[in-house]
């Protein structure tokens, strides 16, 4: 996909853009705000922008704004080195539709990207969710695997919920904190692992097939494929 | 002492204006005192001169003005009466028979008038009088130019010389009091500036001399003496966070560095991704140390940049509760968490979530397997109380005081993982928040207890919307 990176600080740009590209994506960079704005505006509208708060020239907030206002619905992903109190409010207030502080490992930044690119449209239009063999039923809430009826919590329904919605992605633990418990910190523990280890008793365990997978030093993936390791 | 410098001084600004103010009272006074002698004075004389008008006139009603000239002659050399003034003059201004001078004006009633002094005619006299027409047409006046007025005057001179004396001792007394006072106060103000400057100037430790007398030097002394304490202690926590730093981060940078040497002789592509990969997790725990570092200085820099909004204490605490329970349980720990509902306080979500899940994270982490952690959150008087408590290894009361120091970490715990940034965090979110963290023995173990400041729950509607 066509990635717009506006990000003033050469090295983090190269460590970034290497990283994307290596994925498989376009990036484009610029190193001020103005033309950052240019660029996001352009006729070949990138698919994601990845905006630092602090710019020369017109800062990250001013910028999106200005986006938003000119009715740009591009996805937009904060870059910070502030991690301030209020600064992720103010984020997303400005129009940002995620907020990553740095430093931050290239796989929660990927994760993200990924995530806001294929960030379902219509919430609500959809019922249904299926991976393989396993079916989510939106409306009752139920989930069922291979035809058999599987018992989950409500919170355990919802951390199923959100990997089946962005399944074939890899899902980081503070998206899951943040998206499932609405947390917007970092436990020093792993307090996802445990909760994922109960989902899969429930969704893997009794079935031949692991649909929940580790993907090591970034988070989760659900869908049929093998497992990497 | 230079005498300009004494004049200077408040205190004897202050004595100036008091000793002004005294004198124009003491001034007032005795002139309402003088008003009220000389009133009296004239009173006396009004009522000599009424009898010895009624009198000449008793006189006038039985035999005319013929009567009245008698009756005047007569009394004229009655040696009793010769403090009295009398003129009786005719309708021209002539005078009939007196002792004072034809009055022109023919003033009727109640007046003064001045003549010269029968032993010394250089100097005049002032008569208090009483002037009527008779029926015939002639004027008539009494006055009485006696005892009463004359010594009313000699005394009224030596009054006023003596108010003047007083006045001249009382501001000369002020001033010199003044002067003391300001040299007193001007000697206890310039030991306290000299013993700050020494203090600034590199004695640090030095104080400034609080006496026992409680007045109000002794209280700014004392307060003074206080936040050098404070400005001390910031300064020694100051220098032993920079060391406490300077030490953690020697550790992950001395092993991140062996592992880049050893790569360096690696051959092996699998190998030296292993050792890229712990040395990537070195540096991110120093990184994590320096944010978290960041982090708190940020909350505690300056609570007022803090927005307040109110929080759902409880179904924050269910959420986190909720978050925790398999890790307990992974580590073999029972979990239990007793929260009232609808507890509102006001301040930051992500910061209180990150308070209290450090405290549980805490409890998870030091706590052996089949220990028990209970959450409890209720209300206590206008507070709203969160404690986490355990039967776990506690932690002794000596140590109470260092555990919320940045970096800093029990003997027994060097080894577990952890940065000794986390009961740091929790005491500056509470802080921020205006709540008080208290470790408690919870005979045994340990019970973190927070109190915060209560905010009224939701009115029904907006509860519906919250959820």
């Amino acid at each position: 996909m066509q990635i717009l990176l506006v990000e003033d600080d050469q090295e983090t740009a190269e460590y970034i853009g290497d990283g994307l590209r290596a994925e498989g994506h376009q990036v484009v960079h610029a190193v001020d705000g103005r033309d950052g704005l240019y660029l996001a505006m352009d006729e070949a509208a990138p698919d994601v922008v990845v905006v630092d708060r602090m710019l020369p020239g017109l800062d990250g907030l001013s910028l999106v704004k200005a986006l938003r206002s000119a009715g740009s619905q591009v996805p937009v992903l904060f870059l910070t080195a502030l991690g301030g109190v209020d600064d992720r409010v103010l984020g997303l207030k400005a129009g940002g539709d995620d907020y990553l502080v740095k430093p931050f490992s290239f796989a929660e930044l990927a994760a993200r990207i990924e995530a806001l690119a294929r960030r379902p449209r219509a919430l609500s239009a959809q019922t249904r969710l299926q991976v393989h063999d396993l079916e989510i039923d939106l409306l009752a809430r139920t989930a069922s695997r291979g035809g058999q009826p599987v018992d989950l919590q409500p919170r355990e329904f919802r951390l199923l919920e959100y990997l089946a919605r962005h399944a074939g992605q890899v899902v980081t633990r503070t998206m899951l904190l943040e998206h499932v418990w609405d947390l917007h910190f970092d436990p020093q523990t792993n307090v996802v692992d445990s909760h994922i280890s109960r989902l899969r008793a429930k969704i893997d365990r009794p079935h031949g097939q692991a649909l929940i997978h580790t993907v090591r030093g970034a988070g989760y993936r659900l869908d049929a494929g093998a497992d990497p390791e | 002492m230079p005498l300009p410098r004494l004049l200077r001084t408040s205190s004897f600004r202050l004595t100036l204006l008091y000793a002004a103010l005294f004198t124009a009272s003491v001034a007032i006074l005795l002139g309402i005192g003088y008003l009220e002698i000389r009133g009296y004075a004239t009173h006396l004389q009004d009522e000599i001169v009424k009898r010895e008008v009624q009198y000449l006139r008793r006189a006038e009603q039985d035999g005319g003005t013929p009567a009245v000239r008698a009756l005047l002659e007569q009394r004229l050399r009655q040696p009793l009466l010769k403090s009295m003034r009398y003129v009786l003059q005719e309708r021209d201004g002539r005078l009939i028979a007196g002792n004072a001078p034809a009055q022109a004006g023919r003033v009727e009633g109640r007046f003064w008038f001045r003549m010269p002094k029968g032993d010394r005619p250089d100097e005049m006299r002032t008569v208090r009088a009483y002037g009527l027409q008779l029926r015939d047409g002639r004027y008539l006046a009494v006055g009485e130019a006696g005892k009463a007025i004359e010594e009313f005057t000699d005394l009224q001179g030596a009054l006023l010389r003596d108010i003047g004396y007083a006045l001249l001792a009382v501001l000369a007394l002020a001033l010199a009091g003044g002067a003391l006072m300001s040299h007193l106060m001007l000697r206890r103000v310039e030991r306290i500036v000299r013993d700050t400057r020494a203090i600034a100037l590199g004695e640090p430790a030095r104080r400034l001399p609080v006496g026992d007398g409680g007045d109000e030097f002794d209280r700014l002394a004392a307060s003074v003496n206080h936040m050098l304490d404070r400005i001390d202690a910031q300064a020694d926590s100051l220098h032993q966070v920079s060391n406490d730093i300077a030490h953690d981060l020697r550790t992950p940078l001395g092993r991140l560095r062996q592992q880049l040497e050893r790569g360096r002789r690696l051959r092996d592509v699998d190998a030296l991704h292993g050792v890229l990969e712990r040395a990537t997790s070195e540096v991110d725990t120093a990184l994590r140390t320096f944010a978290s570092l960041l982090h708190i200085a940020q909350i505690g820099g300056d609570p007022r940049l803090l927005q307040q909004a109110p929080v759902p204490l409880s179904e924050l605490l269910e959420t986190l509760a909720e978050v925790h329970q398999p890790a307990f349980e992974a580590a073999g720990q029972h979990f239990h968490a007793d929260i009232a509902p609808d507890l509102r306080v006001a301040g930051n979500r992500d910061l209180l979530g990150q308070l209290f899940s450090n405290l549980l994270e805490n409890a998870c982490r030091h706590c052996p397997a089949g220990a028990h952690v209970i959450l409890r959150a209720g209300t206590r008087a206008d507070a709203v109380t969160v404690s986490v408590s355990d039967d776990g290894p506690g932690i002794p009361a000596q140590e109470h005081a260092h555990v919320f120091r940045r970096l800093y970490r029990l003997e027994r715990s060097r080894t577990t993982a952890g940065s000794g940034l986390g009961l740091s965090l929790v005491e500056a979110v509470a802080r921020a928040h205006g709540a008080q963290v208290e470790l408690l023995d919870n005979r045994p173990g340990l019970e973190v207890r927070t109190r915060l400041p209560r905010l009224a729950p939701a009115p029904p509607a907006a509860r519906e919307q919250g959820t």
